[in-house]
């Protein structure tokens, strides 16, 4: 028996030692450096970091000198969207004036509204192989207001809607008054809900 | 050859007490000789130090005070944010380097996962032959990830860097002391996220700094700014109106690698089982 006792009694102690004189020493010099400085303890240089120029502007600043534009997009669908998206990166216009290129293709509304696995179900999306032909988007939908009237105001419909509801019957190639030769190929559809002819 | 049982114990307690003072006293030894100073700045910042040494657990929640959170509910993988970094940060525009990128993750019907991230996402996801695959399969679920440098508060990166040149200063924002770097990648290796990468230009290493330059000033992130269906925010927690703390309030939040336990400070909204 006694020589269980006493085994029992090295174990212990040599467990105490063990704990003792390696993992405390360990736990109190394991200093917070090690995970903000490392092991050798790096030089801070984030004032370096922080000298760096902006490229990018806030859109909100834009508002300065755009704000009719500004007011129209802020309200509209497209509020949400950063003015740099289309219009490139704005901190050097707004310092110094410099001018921006803005990217009216296709593909930029492609990037975010043709329709692709992965997005969101309820994000507004078409296909664009039948949408639209090869024409610009913005020809139709005004950017800094795609919801509500085009970037280039078209005529008015000064008559009611109600049972009217193909406008190629009187506005078709020969009928009472024809759309413009330009418009060859557009359907009933593209008249209203393209935000060109807004009807009451 | 014989030995006392005294004898032996005698040496087992001199090879403990030599490994305990090897493991547990050479790393501040070490780093008192190389920046005395630095830990002087170090106990500067917290005022409960003591003689510049200090549990991890006592001042790293204070100070780390920004956090950034991706919603994967929202992003439509326009690849706005990863060009805006691209130019904000001047990143090398091959499709190879990046400090934020935008995953697309496809699961069908017969629960095979599918991602991919052409050119990182900086074109879309929009192009015909990005989507070929996916043309006639029966996708049960698809979504959007976005990803970039975690800032972890428990970094592995700095943990190994051999010669100190990348840390995470006292807002929490992980750096790289270009100067210091020399480009041994180590750092790239132990990320668990691939948030790292080298600069073939300047052969330092690179990665997201949250854009320390804007957020410094008082501007959001470019990802962030450029994010059209708002899946970025970015903000600082100390202000319980901020949006990042309504978001953190208000979701349900992942991070990614949660067992590693490297305490990331991105957040993910809507995180699924299958993304790593």
């Amino acid at each position: 028996m006694k020589h269980l006792v006493r085994a029992g009694g090295l174990l212990v102690a040599v467990l105490a030692v063990t704990i003792g004189l390696i993992a405390l020493p360990r736990l109190v010099s394991t200093p917070q450096a090690l995970d903000s400085y490392g092991f050798y303890g790096g030089q801070d240089n984030s004032s370096e970091w922080a000298s760096l120029p902006e490229i990018y502007a806030d859109p909100n600043t834009c508002n300065a000198c755009h704000e009719e534009t500004h007011s129209l997009w802020a309200q509209s669908k497209h509020g949400g969207v950063s003015c740099e998206n289309c219009h490139g990166p704005g901190k050097s216009h707004e310092e110094q004036g410099t001018s921006l290129t803005v990217d009216t293709s296709r593909e930029l509304c492609k990037l975010c509204h043709d329709k692709v696995v992965g997005r969101p179900k309820d994000f507004p999306q078409v296909d664009l192989t039948t949408h639209g032909g090869e024409a610009l988007c913005i020809t139709c939908h005004n950017p800094h207001d795609p919801m509500r009237r085009a970037l280039t105001p078209a005529p008015q419909i000064s008559h009611t809607l109600e049972g009217r509801a193909d406008c190629l019957l009187c506005h078709g190639r020969g009928g009472i008054k024809p759309y413009p030769a330009d418009h060859a190929g557009r359907t009933s559809h593209t008249c209203l809900f393209s935000y060109c002819h807004i009807g009451d | 050859m014989s030995i006392s049982r005294r004898d032996f114990i005698k040496s087992c307690g001199k090879g403990l007490l030599a490994g305990a003072i090897l493991y547990g006293g050479l790393p501040p030894l070490l780093r008192g000789l190389t920046s005395p100073e630095r830990v002087q700045a170090e106990s500067a910042i917290s005022p409960g130090a003591v003689g510049g040494i200090k549990l991890d657990r006592i001042n790293s929640e204070e100070a780390s005070y920004w956090r950034f959170a991706v919603d994967i509910n929202k992003c439509i993988g326009c690849g706005k944010c990863v060009k805006a970094c691209k130019l904000e940060n001047n990143v090398p525009l091959q499709p190879e380097y990046n400090r934020t990128w935008v995953e697309r993750y496809v699961i069908s019907t017969s629960d095979a996962v599918f991602v991919d991230s052409p050119n990182a996402g900086i074109d879309g996801f929009t192009a015909e032959y990005m989507n070929v695959k996916y043309k006639d399969m029966d996708v049960e679920k698809s979504f959007f990830v976005p990803k970039l440098c975690n800032h972890c508060d428990k970094p592995p990166c700095v943990r190994v860097c051999p010669v100190g040149a990348t840390y995470k200063n006292k807002e929490g924002v992980v750096l790289v002391n270009r100067q210091a770097c020399i480009g041994c990648r180590y750092c790239v290796q132990a990320c668990p996220f691939g948030a790292r990468f080298l600069d073939p230009r300047l052969k330092v290493v690179d990665k997201c700094t949250w854009c320390y330059h804007r957020i410094s000033k008082g501007s959001l992130p470019a990802c962030v700014e450029v994010c059209p269906v708002g899946a970025r925010v970015f903000g600082d927690t100390r202000d319980p109106e901020s949006t990042i703390s309504k978001l953190i309030r208000e979701q349900k939040i992942g991070i990614l690698k949660q067992d590693l336990g490297c305490e990331n400070k991105v957040y993910y909204v809507g995180l699924e089982k299958e993304v790593q």
